[in-house]
């Protein structure tokens, strides 16, 4: 087992390596290039990161009450882990390819669970140190602790993932059984995945939306002393956060008490999901790689129908059941569709509550003007847009079958048209759910919505365009897992924060606008003018230049 | 017809050719074998010939059509056979020919027709409706044959198609091969299995190291004796190694 473990690591680690992310046939100097770019991404990212911890530790420690940030860091962390760790928790155990080659090697079940929990827990435990590290140490600095503070902290920090990476092993788990009991089971873990999801993300916003600055000390003393209603509520939910905050920021043996507890309980956790689950495990892993064949066998003979379709519209059919049949691509390029209407709605709770009950159409009719609402509509409806990787990704997504595609006797501003349809149809998608939530929520402002609706698309075929040519021109072919094309795509991230950025500069210049004395509705029709030509412009590049490009790309290069 | 004119591809910036100065021309109305040791060139030539890639000199002529000219009526021209099936997997078989056969402008009445056709001569109606990702090595190569030849091209183009196929299969697949060069249109396929190569082919290329190292019909690659391929091949290879 320690032998699987240790395979699983270096895989792992060695995929950090500057070269281990290397493409074949790529110069060594770009692969450097990449690499320090992303690790120049990581260092800044950690940067404000902690810069933000600072800030807060600051505003709590004039409160008298500095502890209060590390007990939200070990929520945050709990929670963050609780959430980014059952994608990688379910894939790992399920959806690795690795499935058959560990059954036929002689490792027991519940030790190959185990193995890949470690691994799963040594990602997660280094992103927990390196997040609550920098306060615990200024804490410690403070506070002039002793160096058992230290060691104690430290120790109880590295059992932070345990308690929610046993709980997102227990709900992988419950998928994958449930998802069994039908036919279309990766359809189903799908939807499933996307509800989970959709739950943790509502009830987390559910907790944030009702807390506002001035409860924050309040919060953290409550975490600390065991009060309060918010308290309540999330020591509900993980109880042994208390146990931990007591470890890190109390003395003596009563702390060094407190960290073991919270530590055996971490421990308890997971090897209970072990004893549970483990022995079962890899049957349910191998029956989970050959989900293909139970299905094929229920496949039954019968006439096919003869519909004929032009080209265009059998590549964009075939672009659009790709992304729909394949879990990896459905979960991350319908994020848009599920992730912004929960957000919505429980704003929408958030604001019904801090206005004391008056019903939120009434508010936004009574305060908010119509042009107003249409500008931020309009950008809420194209930020959902920008959240979907089916377009950024469409190029890279096809992998060594590019070779293939370029057998087929259509033009490739045909093949690319396919692609940009396929990814303004997500985008459409996703814009129509948030906007139906909008008219649940306003009905008043039916008008408004539609019209953000409208010209939101303007701006979907904007993104849509720039998001295509980015691939075109930079596609990531060379991938092994369907993971790796879209979840470690550049061109995915760039095109969502360009996407971004662009809104930012649309709200900007309509403000100005505003500003300067014009009318909302002329501000916004001035960015639709924009929009509409910038569209038309790269649609030529795009027909054009791209397309060419597009058809002399060679996978075998 | 099939016309390869001077035709070179490198790699590594020029220090690796993949095919070196390549001129070859396959009349109509015959099966053409393409042998050549491991890494010798025969896939890169046939991406080549397919369009999948570009010649850094020379040209590819399909029927008299320039690949690089106009790769679209070029492309129409052939049905292409890939030495490993990587397509949409989680499409059903029959998902995937009336893919094609939509990509190739095929009408409903011509598309069933030959659906099946090779769907009974490959035995593969009972998996039509299934999920390509369950299929065998074989079944996957039937299903690339019976797409690939779904708008009746006048030019085949094999890359190893007998490999995964089981012997019926083999013998099936030959017959039309040879019914479609006996028509008056081309074959070209590439195999590393010499007696399917010599009992097959009308004409036969090796090629070593990116040079087309022989060209022309059993007999004269014979030069009179009654030698097997085996034996041609094997000299020829290793004399131009030397």
């Amino acid at each position: 087992m320690l032998a699987y473990w240790k395979l699983l690591m270096r895989d792992r680690l060695m995929a950090l390596r500057p070269g281990g992310r290397r493409r074949e046939g790529q110069a060594a100097w770009k692969a450097m290039l990449g690499w320090t770019g992303m690790a120049v991404l990581v260092v800044l990212l950690f940067a404000m990161a902690v810069l933000f911890e600072m800030v807060m530790y600051d505003q709590a420690r004039a409160m008298g009450e500095p502890q209060a940030v590390i007990a939200l860091a070990f929520l945050a962390c709990t929670l963050m882990t609780l959430i980014y760790s059952f994608f990688y928790v379910i894939s790992l155990l399920f959806f690795g390819r690795d499935s058959a080659f560990v059954g036929a090697l002689p490792i027991p079940s519940r030790g190959v669970l185990l193995a890949k929990l470690a691994t799963v827990l040594a990602g997660e435990t280094g992103l927990t140190v390196l997040v609550c590290l920098p306060l615990l140490i200024r804490y410690g600095v403070e506070t002039g602790a002793a160096a058992d503070y230290y060691v104690r902290s430290l120790l109880g920090t590295l059992f932070v993932p345990g308690i929610p990476v046993a709980v997102t092993t227990l709900l992988a788990f419950a998928l994958i059984r449930i998802s069994a009991l039908w036919k279309r089971r990766e359809g189903v873990t799908t939807v499933m995945t996307f509800v989970l999801v959709a739950a943790i993300v509502g009830a987390e916003m559910s907790i944030n939306m009702n807390m506002d600055e001035g409860e924050l000390a309040q919060v953290a003393a409550g975490l600390l002393l065991g009060s309060g209603s918010l308290t309540e509520l999330v020591l509900g939910a993980f109880p042994p956060l208390q146990w931990l905050t007591t470890a890190a920021t109390a003395s003596g043996l009563y702390a060094w008490g407190q960290a073991a507890l919270y530590a055996g309980v971490s421990i308890a956790a997971l090897a209970l999901v072990v004893a549970l689950c483990g022995g079962g495990y890899m049957r349910l892993a191998l029956r989970q790689a050959e989900i293909i064949q139970r299905v094929n066998s229920g496949a039954r003979r019968r006439a096919s129908g003869w519909r004929v379709h032009s080209p265009f519209w059998a590549l964009y059919r075939q672009e659009v059941r790709e992304v729909l049949t394949v879990p990896t691509y459905a979960t991350n390029c319908l994020t848009g569709a599920v992730m912004f209407p929960v957000l919505l709605v429980v704003a929408a709770i958030g604001i019904g509550r801090e206005t004391d009950g008056m019903a939120l159409s009434q508010v936004v009719v009574q305060f908010v003007p119509g042009g107003v609402y249409l500008a931020c509509a309009t950008g809420f409806l194209a930020l959902t847009c920008t959240m979907g990787l089916a377009v950024s990704t469409a190029v890279s997504r096809e992998g060594a079958r590019h070779d293939m595609r370029r057998i087929y006797p259509v033009a490739g501003k045909v093949q690319l048209g396919a692609k940009l349809l396929m990814g303004m149809t997500f985008n459409l998608a996703s814009a129509l759910v948030s906007a139906v939530a909008l008219w649940v929520l306003l009905p008043g402002m039916w008008l408004e919505t539609l019209g953000a609706l409208a010209v939101s698309q303007v701006f979907s075929l904007l993104w849509c365009l720039i998001s295509l040519l980015l691939d075109v021109y930079h596609p990531k072919l060379k991938w092994k897992t369907e993971t790796e094309a879209v979840k470690q795509s550049m061109n995915a991230m760039i095109s969502m924060f360009g996407g971004m950025i662009i809104i930012a500069a649309l709200v900007g210049a309509a403000v100005l606008m505003v500003i300067w004395g014009w009318p909302v509705s002329a501000a916004i029709g001035v960015d639709l003018l924009l929009l509409i030509v910038l569209d038309a412009a790269l649609w030529l590049v795009l027909s054009r230049k791209a397309s060419v490009t597009y058809c002399l790309r060679e996978y075998s290069k | 017809m099939i016309q390869f004119e001077n035709v070179t591809k490198t790699y590594a910036g020029g220090k690796v050719k993949a095919v070196d100065g390549l001129n070859m021309q396959i009349e109509d109305g015959k099966v053409f074998g393409f042998i050549g040791p491991n890494g010798a060139g025969k896939t890169t030539t046939i991406k080549l010939l397919t369009g999948i890639l570009s010649p850094d000199s020379g040209r590819v002529l399909l029927n008299g059509i320039d690949m690089a000219r106009d790769p679209i009526a070029a492309k129409r021209s052939f049905g292409y056979v890939p030495d490993a099936f990587d397509m949409y997997e989680r499409l059903t078989g029959m998902d995937y020919l009336n893919f094609m056969a939509d990509l190739y402008g095929v009408d409903a009445a011509s598309r069933k027709r030959h659906i099946e056709k090779y769907l009974a001569l490959f035995e593969l109606e009972d998996a039509a409706n299934q999920q390509i990702r369950g299929y065998s090595r074989g079944m996957k190569q039937k299903l690339a044959i019976t797409g690939a030849l779904i708008h009746e091209p006048s030019i085949w183009v094999l890359d190893e198609p007998m490999v995964g196929l089981d012997p019926q299969s083999v013998f099936m697949l030959k017959e039309e091969m040879r019914r479609h060069a006996d028509s008056g249109r081309t074959v070209f396929f590439s195999t590393h299995v010499l007696d399917v190569a010599e009992r097959l082919c009308d004409e036969i290329g090796i090629i070593k190291q990116g040079r087309l190292i022989a060209f022309g019909t059993l007999d004269e690659l014979r030069h009179g004796d009654d030698s097997s391929l085996e034996e041609v091949f094997l000299e020829l290879v290793e004399k131009k190694g030397e």
